[in-house]
């Protein structure tokens, strides 16, 4: 097992211009690490950061899009692999961490968890790179590789570590949104 | 894939919005619609698994900066109720549905009995979540799809349009 954080320092240290779509944990705790007017971390519905960024990578072909998902959260909204793989955006990027908890709703085990293999259900539904890291250093040294890579790409993180941000933080999610889009269209002006 | 003879016109009036991005779940009166949006190069076609996920890639396209229409079937759109509440609502995504009218006065299709129920609480549903619809009875009535639009991205909400099955089938 990865430490979340330190993942995530590592992501943030080779983040440019990426949207970064993340879910709960991982998306607020990155959009600490790494503030951006391309952070778009409170998605609203559990299981949508999935479907969000394949909306955003296949409105906008020439930016790189990160899903930041958790395995909970990926769980309730599986399908969309299969829509993501289907419809083949070269420049997403879904990284899958996996605490093996559904960690903003008690702990319980995460359904499946100790069968099911994300990376196998990726390359079944058709996804072009899959990768899977259990090791930091490896991580850390092979992120390049995965991030240059023809999408759509899927990444599973097994990683685990406390919250950075405490789950009741209220946030200023609309402001996130209308943020993000405005950033996006001034690139586009540009 | 053929191309039909005649324009659908619910992809004219998708021109006439400036809309090339459509997400969609196929329905069986939808054919015809699917068929032609496929086939249309101006039109770049989402298919997803599930209808949910479709609010969520249309929210991601307005994101992106592209207006896009969700082609669903109403059963679809009570599946995505967390979603249009949580994400349409929450995020002020104007989010156009075009939903075929399952169920409703005049579904004579075979199985038709099981679409009554999902015909019945669709309006009260759409209300509940405070959702604008028409409801487009015949093929010229989708003239109302560009009213609709303009309304979702005026005020910054999902709106709809309840399409019932001569409005959708063309033959």
């Amino acid at each position: 097992m990865m430490d979340r954080e330190q993942c995530l320092r590592v992501l943030a240290g080779r983040r440019t211009n990426q949207v970064v779509v993340g879910a709960y944990g991982a998306g607020r705790d990155f959009r600490e690490l790494a503030p951006s007017p391309l952070n778009l971390c409170e998605v609203g519905t559990m299981g949508m950061a999935s479907s969000i960024g394949l909306g955003i990578a296949a409105g906008r072909p020439d930016c790189q899009v990160w899903v930041l998902d958790g395995d909970g959260s990926l769980v309730m909204n599986i399908g969309s692999l299969i829509s993501i793989a289907n419809n083949r955006p070269k420049n997403l990027v879904v990284f899958v961490f996996v605490n093996r908890i559904y960690e903003a709703s008690g702990g319980q085990p995460v359904v499946g968890i100790d069968r099911l293999s994300f990376a196998g259900m990726a390359e079944a539904a058709g996804f072009e790179q899959v990768f899977e890291f259990s090791d930091e250093e490896q991580f850390e040294r092979e992120l390049d590789q995965v991030l240059a890579s023809a999408g759509p790409t899927f990444v599973v993180m097994n990683a685990e570590g406390k919250r950075r941000i405490p789950i009741n933080r209220r946030s200023t999610n609309l402001e996130e949104w209308l943020l993000v889009r405005r950033t996006l269209a001034e690139q586009t002006a540009e | 894939m053929k191309a039909l003879e005649t324009v659908h016109p619910l992809l004219t009036e998708l021109r006439r919005c400036g809309i090339r991005h459509v997400v969609t779940v196929p329905e069986s009166w939808s054919v015809d619609i699917d068929r032609q949006l496929h086939y249309d190069r101006h039109f770049t076609v989402i298919q997803v698994s599930r209808e949910e996920e479709g609010v969520g890639v249309c929210a991601g396209l307005h994101v992106a900066g592209r207006d896009a229409a969700f082609v669903i079937q109403n059963g679809g759109m009570l599946a995505s109720v967390n979603a249009l509440a949580g994400v349409s609502r929450q995020f002020q995504i104007p989010l156009l549905m075009l939903i075929a009218y399952r169920g409703s006065f005049g579904d004579s299709a075979q199985n038709a009995v099981n679409q009554i129920a999902k015909g019945i609480v669709t309006e009260p549903v759409l209300r509940a979540l405070e959702i604008s619809y028409e409801i487009a009875a015949k093929p010229e009535d989708l003239r109302v799809i560009k009213d609709v639009h303009d309304y979702a991205k005026a005020w910054c909400r999902p709106a709809a349009v309840l399409m019932k099955k001569e409005a959708m089938y063309l033959r």
